[in-house]
Protein backbone atom coordinates (compact mmCIF):
# COMPACT_ATOMS: atom_id res chain seq x y z
CA UNK A 1 0.00 0.00 0.00
CA UNK A 2 3.04 2.70 0.96
CA UNK A 3 4.36 1.75 -2.19
CA UNK A 4 1.80 2.15 -4.23
CA UNK A 5 0.65 5.30 -2.58
CA UNK A 6 4.45 6.44 -3.03
CA UNK A 7 4.29 6.28 -6.49
CA UNK A 8 0.70 8.33 -7.06
CA UNK A 9 2.18 10.97 -5.12
CA UNK A 10 5.35 10.53 -7.57
CA UNK A 11 3.43 10.45 -10.96
CA UNK A 12 1.27 13.00 -9.67
CA UNK A 13 4.14 15.14 -8.33
CA UNK A 14 5.23 14.59 -12.51
CA UNK A 15 1.79 15.73 -13.68
CA UNK A 16 1.03 12.46 -15.12
CA UNK A 17 -0.89 10.83 -13.08
CA UNK A 18 -3.99 8.85 -14.80
CA UNK A 19 -2.82 10.55 -17.83
CA UNK A 20 -2.12 7.55 -20.09
CA UNK A 21 -4.27 4.41 -20.51
CA UNK A 22 -1.59 2.53 -22.06
CA UNK A 23 1.12 0.71 -19.25
CA UNK A 24 3.63 3.22 -20.48
CA UNK A 25 6.79 2.66 -18.79
CA UNK A 26 7.79 4.84 -15.08
CA UNK A 27 9.98 7.66 -15.94
CA UNK A 28 13.33 7.59 -15.44
CA UNK A 29 14.97 8.17 -12.07
CA UNK A 30 15.88 12.07 -11.87
CA UNK A 31 19.91 12.84 -12.54
CA UNK A 32 21.47 11.83 -9.30
CA UNK A 33 18.63 10.36 -7.78
CA UNK A 34 20.13 6.91 -7.58
CA UNK A 35 22.29 4.68 -8.62
CA UNK A 36 21.74 3.98 -12.00
CA UNK A 37 21.85 -0.01 -12.02
CA UNK A 38 18.21 0.37 -10.54
CA UNK A 39 16.33 0.75 -14.04
CA UNK A 40 13.05 1.83 -12.82
CA UNK A 41 12.54 2.89 -9.75
CA UNK A 42 8.31 2.30 -9.77
CA UNK A 43 8.92 -1.06 -10.28
CA UNK A 44 8.36 -3.56 -7.69
CA UNK A 45 8.97 -7.09 -7.15
CA UNK A 46 6.53 -9.49 -9.10
CA UNK A 47 6.19 -12.11 -6.48
CA UNK A 48 5.96 -9.38 -3.64
CA UNK A 49 3.42 -7.72 -5.51
CA UNK A 50 1.30 -10.66 -6.24
CA UNK A 51 1.67 -11.58 -2.23
CA UNK A 52 0.55 -8.49 -1.13
CA UNK A 53 -2.70 -8.69 -3.77
CA UNK A 54 -3.49 -12.37 -3.14
CA UNK A 55 -3.34 -11.25 0.48
CA UNK A 56 -5.75 -8.69 0.59
CA UNK A 57 -7.64 -10.93 -1.26
CA UNK A 58 -8.00 -14.01 0.68
CA UNK A 59 -8.35 -11.37 3.95
CA UNK A 60 -11.72 -10.33 2.88
CA UNK A 61 -12.66 -13.53 1.07
CA UNK A 62 -11.75 -16.01 3.42
CA UNK A 63 -8.83 -15.52 5.73
CA UNK A 64 -8.72 -18.89 6.27
CA UNK A 65 -7.15 -19.80 3.45
CA UNK A 66 -3.41 -19.77 3.16
CA UNK A 67 -1.65 -18.83 -0.32
CA UNK A 68 1.82 -19.57 -1.41
CA UNK A 69 3.42 -18.05 -4.81
CA UNK A 70 6.18 -20.17 -6.52
CA UNK A 71 8.48 -18.71 -9.12
CA UNK A 72 8.08 -21.03 -12.11
CA UNK A 73 9.51 -20.34 -15.69
CA UNK A 74 7.88 -17.34 -17.51
CA UNK A 75 5.33 -17.75 -14.88
CA UNK A 76 3.80 -17.17 -11.51
CA UNK A 77 2.21 -20.03 -10.00
CA UNK A 78 -0.50 -19.67 -6.90
CA UNK A 79 -1.77 -22.44 -4.48
CA UNK A 80 -4.24 -21.40 -2.55
CA UNK A 81 -5.80 -24.17 0.39
CA UNK A 82 -8.74 -23.75 3.06
CA UNK A 83 -11.70 -25.16 3.94
CA UNK A 84 -13.32 -23.03 1.49
CA UNK A 85 -10.96 -23.98 -1.35
CA UNK A 86 -13.28 -26.22 -2.56
CA UNK A 87 -15.99 -23.50 -3.42
CA UNK A 88 -13.79 -20.97 -4.72
CA UNK A 89 -12.42 -23.23 -7.36
CA UNK A 90 -16.08 -23.79 -8.30
CA UNK A 91 -17.92 -25.71 -10.99
CA UNK A 92 -15.49 -25.00 -13.83
CA UNK A 93 -12.43 -22.95 -12.79
CA UNK A 94 -14.30 -19.55 -13.32
CA UNK A 95 -13.30 -18.32 -9.85
CA UNK A 96 -9.82 -19.10 -10.53
CA UNK A 97 -9.89 -17.57 -14.32
CA UNK A 98 -10.74 -14.71 -12.19
CA UNK A 99 -8.43 -14.15 -9.99
CA UNK A 100 -5.94 -15.03 -12.50
CA UNK A 101 -7.49 -11.79 -14.50
CA UNK A 102 -7.42 -9.25 -12.02
CA UNK A 103 -3.83 -10.66 -10.16
CA UNK A 104 -2.28 -10.88 -14.30
CA UNK A 105 -3.55 -6.50 -14.23
CA UNK A 106 -2.35 -6.02 -10.80
CA UNK A 107 1.18 -6.87 -12.00
CA UNK A 108 0.88 -5.34 -15.17
CA UNK A 109 0.53 -2.06 -13.47
CA UNK A 110 1.89 -2.32 -10.50
CA UNK A 111 5.31 -4.41 -11.19
CA UNK A 112 5.38 -3.22 -14.54
CA UNK A 113 5.41 -6.91 -16.00
CA UNK A 114 2.98 -8.03 -18.92
CA UNK A 115 5.30 -11.35 -19.87
CA UNK A 116 4.65 -13.06 -16.55
CA UNK A 117 1.84 -15.39 -16.61
CA UNK A 118 -0.07 -16.02 -13.37
CA UNK A 119 -1.78 -19.44 -12.60
CA UNK A 120 -3.54 -19.74 -9.57
CA UNK A 121 -4.47 -23.43 -8.11
CA UNK A 122 -6.41 -24.39 -5.02
CA UNK A 123 -5.79 -27.56 -3.34
CA UNK A 124 -4.41 -28.70 -6.49
CA UNK A 125 -7.70 -28.54 -8.25
CA UNK A 126 -5.94 -27.67 -11.12
CA UNK A 127 -3.40 -29.74 -11.09
CA UNK A 128 -5.52 -32.76 -10.93
CA UNK A 129 -7.35 -31.13 -14.51
CA UNK A 130 -3.80 -30.79 -16.53
CA UNK A 131 -2.97 -34.50 -15.16
CA UNK A 132 -6.43 -35.72 -16.49
CA UNK A 133 -5.68 -33.56 -19.58
CA UNK A 134 -2.29 -35.73 -20.26
CA UNK A 135 -3.92 -38.55 -19.14
CA UNK A 136 -6.31 -37.57 -22.32
CA UNK A 137 -3.77 -36.42 -24.84
CA UNK A 138 -2.06 -39.98 -24.39
CA UNK A 139 -5.03 -41.95 -25.44
CA UNK A 140 -5.35 -39.63 -28.11
CA UNK A 141 -2.28 -39.52 -29.45
CA UNK A 142 -2.43 -43.60 -29.72
CA UNK A 143 -5.64 -43.26 -30.97
CA UNK A 144 -4.48 -40.84 -34.13
CA UNK A 145 -1.50 -42.89 -34.69
CA UNK A 146 -3.23 -46.28 -35.36
CA UNK A 147 -6.03 -44.78 -37.55
CA UNK A 148 -3.98 -41.86 -38.77
CA UNK A 149 -6.53 -39.73 -38.82
CA UNK A 150 -6.41 -36.27 -37.23
CA UNK A 151 -8.84 -35.49 -33.94
CA UNK A 152 -10.39 -32.51 -33.17
CA UNK A 153 -11.32 -31.79 -29.90
CA UNK A 154 -13.50 -29.84 -27.91
CA UNK A 155 -12.62 -26.04 -27.62
CA UNK A 156 -11.11 -25.35 -24.66
CA UNK A 157 -9.43 -22.51 -22.78
CA UNK A 158 -5.96 -21.82 -23.53
CA UNK A 159 -4.00 -22.94 -20.26
CA UNK A 160 -5.61 -26.09 -20.84
CA UNK A 161 -4.79 -25.82 -24.72
CA UNK A 162 -0.88 -25.28 -23.52
CA UNK A 163 -0.98 -28.23 -21.40
CA UNK A 164 -1.93 -30.55 -24.00
CA UNK A 165 0.21 -29.03 -26.41
CA UNK A 166 3.42 -29.45 -24.01
CA UNK A 167 1.99 -32.87 -23.36
CA UNK A 168 2.18 -33.76 -26.75
CA UNK A 169 5.20 -31.74 -28.16
CA UNK A 170 7.94 -34.39 -28.02
CA UNK A 171 5.64 -37.18 -29.11
CA UNK A 172 7.12 -39.47 -31.96
CA UNK A 173 4.07 -40.01 -33.77
CA UNK A 174 1.78 -36.92 -33.11
CA UNK A 175 2.06 -33.38 -33.45
CA UNK A 176 -0.41 -30.41 -32.38
CA UNK A 177 -1.97 -27.65 -33.63
CA UNK A 178 -4.98 -24.77 -32.06
CA UNK A 179 -7.99 -23.92 -34.47
CA UNK A 180 -10.53 -21.46 -34.78
CA UNK A 181 -10.42 -18.21 -33.07
CA UNK A 182 -11.84 -17.03 -29.51
CA UNK A 183 -13.55 -19.23 -26.79
CA UNK A 184 -14.25 -21.62 -29.98
CA UNK A 185 -10.33 -22.01 -30.06
CA UNK A 186 -9.45 -25.84 -30.42
CA UNK A 187 -6.57 -28.20 -30.36
CA UNK A 188 -6.30 -30.57 -33.21
CA UNK A 189 -3.92 -33.96 -32.70
CA UNK A 190 -2.55 -35.09 -36.40
CA UNK A 191 -0.28 -38.21 -36.91
CA UNK A 192 3.36 -36.51 -37.68
CA UNK A 193 4.52 -37.48 -41.29
CA UNK B 1 -17.42 -17.20 4.77
CA UNK B 2 -19.11 -14.03 5.49
CA UNK B 3 -17.64 -11.33 2.77
CA UNK B 4 -18.74 -7.49 2.64
CA UNK B 5 -19.32 -6.98 -0.94
CA UNK B 6 -18.83 -3.46 -0.95
CA UNK B 7 -15.30 -3.86 0.61
CA UNK B 8 -14.50 -7.02 -1.80
CA UNK B 9 -15.41 -4.43 -4.60
CA UNK B 10 -13.58 -1.62 -3.29
CA UNK B 11 -10.25 -3.74 -2.81
CA UNK B 12 -10.65 -4.56 -6.41
CA UNK B 13 -10.63 -1.97 -8.14
CA UNK B 14 -8.40 -0.24 -5.91
CA UNK B 15 -6.18 -2.89 -6.87
CA UNK B 16 -6.42 -1.91 -10.72
CA UNK B 17 -6.43 1.80 -10.75
CA UNK B 18 -3.53 4.22 -10.50
CA UNK B 19 -5.55 6.30 -7.71
CA UNK B 20 -6.64 3.96 -5.77
CA UNK B 21 -7.46 6.96 -3.21
CA UNK B 22 -10.62 8.32 -5.65
CA UNK B 23 -12.03 4.92 -6.13
CA UNK B 24 -15.69 4.90 -4.34
CA UNK B 25 -18.36 1.83 -3.91
CA UNK B 26 -21.65 1.88 -2.78
CA UNK B 27 -24.45 0.00 -2.12
CA UNK B 28 -27.49 0.15 -4.26
CA UNK B 29 -29.77 -2.75 -3.66
CA UNK B 30 -28.52 -6.06 -5.15
CA UNK B 31 -25.84 -3.66 -7.10
CA UNK B 32 -22.48 -2.73 -5.95
CA UNK B 33 -21.73 0.75 -7.87
CA UNK B 34 -18.47 1.57 -8.40
CA UNK B 35 -16.63 4.98 -9.25
CA UNK B 36 -13.13 5.79 -9.73
CA UNK B 37 -11.17 9.13 -10.76
CA UNK B 38 -12.13 10.52 -13.77
CA UNK B 39 -10.29 8.70 -16.83
CA UNK B 40 -9.59 5.82 -15.02
CA UNK B 41 -12.67 4.21 -16.46
CA UNK B 42 -10.91 1.93 -18.75
CA UNK B 43 -8.47 0.14 -16.19
CA UNK B 44 -11.90 -0.71 -14.43
CA UNK B 45 -13.46 -2.06 -16.94
CA UNK B 46 -10.45 -3.78 -18.79
CA UNK B 47 -10.08 -5.06 -22.48
CA UNK B 48 -13.53 -6.40 -23.84
CA UNK B 49 -14.37 -5.65 -20.10
CA UNK B 50 -12.08 -8.67 -18.78
CA UNK B 51 -11.58 -6.75 -14.90
CA UNK B 52 -15.17 -5.52 -14.34
CA UNK B 53 -16.31 -9.45 -15.41
CA UNK B 54 -13.45 -10.84 -13.49
CA UNK B 55 -14.32 -8.58 -10.31
CA UNK B 56 -18.43 -9.22 -10.89
CA UNK B 57 -17.64 -13.46 -10.49
CA UNK B 58 -14.89 -12.74 -7.57
CA UNK B 59 -17.72 -10.59 -5.64
CA UNK B 60 -20.62 -13.40 -6.54
CA UNK B 61 -18.64 -16.38 -5.70
CA UNK B 62 -17.88 -14.63 -2.46
CA UNK B 63 -20.91 -14.13 -1.57
CA UNK B 64 -24.26 -15.61 -0.95
CA UNK B 65 -25.40 -16.78 -4.23
CA UNK B 66 -29.05 -16.11 -3.59
CA UNK B 67 -28.20 -12.31 -3.32
CA UNK B 68 -27.52 -12.55 -6.96
CA UNK B 69 -24.93 -9.48 -6.44
CA UNK B 70 -23.94 -7.18 -9.19
CA UNK B 71 -21.06 -5.19 -9.85
CA UNK B 72 -21.72 -1.82 -11.57
CA UNK B 73 -19.36 1.73 -13.08
CA UNK B 74 -21.27 4.42 -11.46
CA UNK B 75 -22.58 6.07 -15.06
CA UNK B 76 -21.24 9.80 -15.29
CA UNK B 77 -23.11 12.27 -14.49
CA UNK B 78 -24.47 15.52 -16.07
CA UNK B 79 -22.86 15.81 -19.13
Amino acid sequence: MDNRTNLDDYLAGLGIAGADETDAPPPAPEPGAGPVAVPDPAAQDPREVLERFLQGLTARIDPGLAVSVREGEGALEVDMTGESAARLAGRDGRTLGAIEVLAYTVLAKQAGRTDLRVRVDVGGFRKRQADTLRKLAERLAVQVAKSGEPHELQPMPAADRRVLHLALQDHPDVTTESVGEGAARRLVIKPRR
Amino acid sequence: MKTDAVDLTLFLAQSVVDQPALVRASRRGSTVVVRVAPGEEGRLIGRQGRVIQAIRTLVRAATDPAERVNVDLDAPRGG
